[in-house]
């Protein structure tokens, strides 16, 4: 389903390798972290600490907290406001993790 | 209804004001009197709208140390809340998150509990027994609140507060009164009330009863109608952290309460800035400080937002319910209360509106007209 709205960033993109809950990804660089799990297929991200109901980035600008990912150790980290870095490593909390 | 139709067809009701007093005391009138036609006129986005900042506590303790009739008035506001919110999420279908499972107010020394106290101990008085609360020492308070800080000396805890979303009880009331016939129109600040022989000319459309519900318009709208309303705007600073585990904070207070959705609100500043209702840093810092003293483990979580608004304040804190002597058929309602009084305003004020009160209850009710401001 994201393949068509991520195609025109695939013709001529560089891919940048980063790691998502441990597993190794190309992704085209200059994405959102929070773009790039879209790009990978991963819709839901997250576990609301309420309801554990899934969540997903929402507003991608900053402003919901609902895209928070621990990137390189660093916990609560907006994933739409990171820019994707080779060899970044993100971890979700659909894994177990709290980010 | 077009504009021109209400110019030919008058009201029995307008309402200046759609923020949370002007709604439910609307709310109130169409569910005693199905029939009556009701117009809300509001104002714009960026009118100053205390319901949007509000921070959602139905707080009952301390409420009228001073004031007797306020006392009573709030506990028994507190007391209309549960039938009021039940009815109000049945009619609009929208969960308003309204929980009372009491109240607690923190003492960081002696001195304050010892204030607490006698706080408590008065209005216990002026209510008959009827409010009720527990005076906390330090382990007692920590069994309802684990993790207070060692600051925290004990705690006045009533199991009368409550709180509620504020947001969602706006849109719940603003809901059920379109489909229960009340007519609303947005953006339509009132300027000029014009009084004629039979009724109100407010922004084009006529009313045998107008009810002012403008918050800090008030005071300027009250004098069009020979009513004295004094209402200053307090700020208050509110931060919002992101969202933690459910049963953070059990009981909420004056300081921070934890909502439905799993965010922290924090605040409890009173500043008299006049109509400047931004941010400021040196009041985030300190209502920040005061809740980690209060909880040191909030400290771990990250503030995601922050807002200020202005509370509606008479000269003693206490409502204005005020009936014009000289135009019949116009009122004024002031409060900062929108939240803890809005089933008061919606099952008693209405009845008091529409002159069906019994003779106690109303006298109560006018216990707190401006004659108290009289010099």
């Amino acid at each position: 389903m994201t393949d068509l709205l991520f195609s025109c960033l695939l013709k001529d993109s560089p891919m940048c390798p980063i790691t998502v809950n441990g597993v190794e990804h190309q992704v085209p660089a200059r994405l959102s972290v929070a773009a790039a799990l879209l790009y990978l297929g991963n819709l839901a991200i997250r576990k609301h600490p309420v309801s554990s109901e899934a969540r997903a980035p929402f507003c991608y600008m900053g402003v919901c907290f609902e895209c928070l990912v621990i990137i390189d150790g660093q916990h609560k980290q907006r994933a739409c406001l990171r820019e994707v870095m080779p060899h970044m490593c993100i971890e979700t909390a659909m894994v177990g993790v709290n980010p | 209804m077009s504009p021109a139709n209400n110019k030919l067809s008058p009201y029995d009701w307008i309402i200046v004001g759609g923020g949370l007093v002007g709604a439910s005391i609307a709310y109130g009138l169409i569910q005693k009197q199905p029939q009556l036609r009701i117009l809300v006129l509001d104002g714009g986005d960026t009118d100053h709208r205390a319901s949007v900042g509000n921070f959602g506590l139905i707080w009952v303790q301390g409420k009228g140390n001073d004031f007797p009739a306020y006392a009573n008035w709030s506990l028994q506001g507190a007391d209309l809340w549960p039938e009021f919110a039940r009815q109000l999420s049945h009619k609009s279908q929208i969960d308003i998150a309204y929980q009372r499972q009491g109240g607690l107010e923190f003492a960081l020394s002696q001195h304050q509990l010892s204030v607490l106290r006698e706080e408590m101990a008065t209005m216990s008085r002026h209510t008959q027994g009827r409010f009720q609360y527990t005076l906390l020492d330090r382990n007692a308070a920590l069994a309802l609140q684990p993790g207070l800080g060692e600051a925290v000396v004990g705690a006045a805890y009533s199991p009368q507060d409550g709180q509620v979303n504020p947001l969602y009880l706006l849109s719940a009331l603003h809901k059920a009164n379109r489909l229960l016939g009340v007519e609303y129109q947005s953006r339509c600040p009132v300027e000029h009330i014009e009084v004629l022989e039979h009724g109100f000319n407010a922004a084009g459309s006529l009313a045998k009863h107008i009810v002012l519900c403008a918050g800090l318009d008030n005071q300027r709208l009250g004098k069009q109608l020979a009513m004295h309303l004094p209402v200053t705007p307090v700020k208050g600073q509110i931060l919002i952290t992101e969202r933690a585990e459910a049963g953070k904070l059990p009981y909420a207070s004056p300081q921070m309460r934890q909502t439905a959705e799993g965010t922290i609100q924090i605040g409890g500043s009173h500043e008299h800035k006049g109509l400047d209702n931004r941010s400021s840093l040196d009041i985030m810092q300190t209502i920040a400080n005061d809740a980690v003293t209060i909880m040191p483990e909030l400290a771990k979580l990250h503030l995601v937002r922050s807002w200020s608004a202005l509370r509606v304040m008479s000269p003693d804190g206490a409502p204005i319910y005020q009936r014009s002597t000289k135009y019949q058929g116009a009122f004024g309602v002031c409060c900062h209360s929108g939240v803890s009084l809005a089933a008061a305003h919606a099952g008693l004020l209405s009845s008091w509106l529409l002159n069906t009160l019994d003779r106690d209850q109303k006298i109560l009710i006018e216990a707190m007209n401006n004659d108290r401001f009289a010099v």
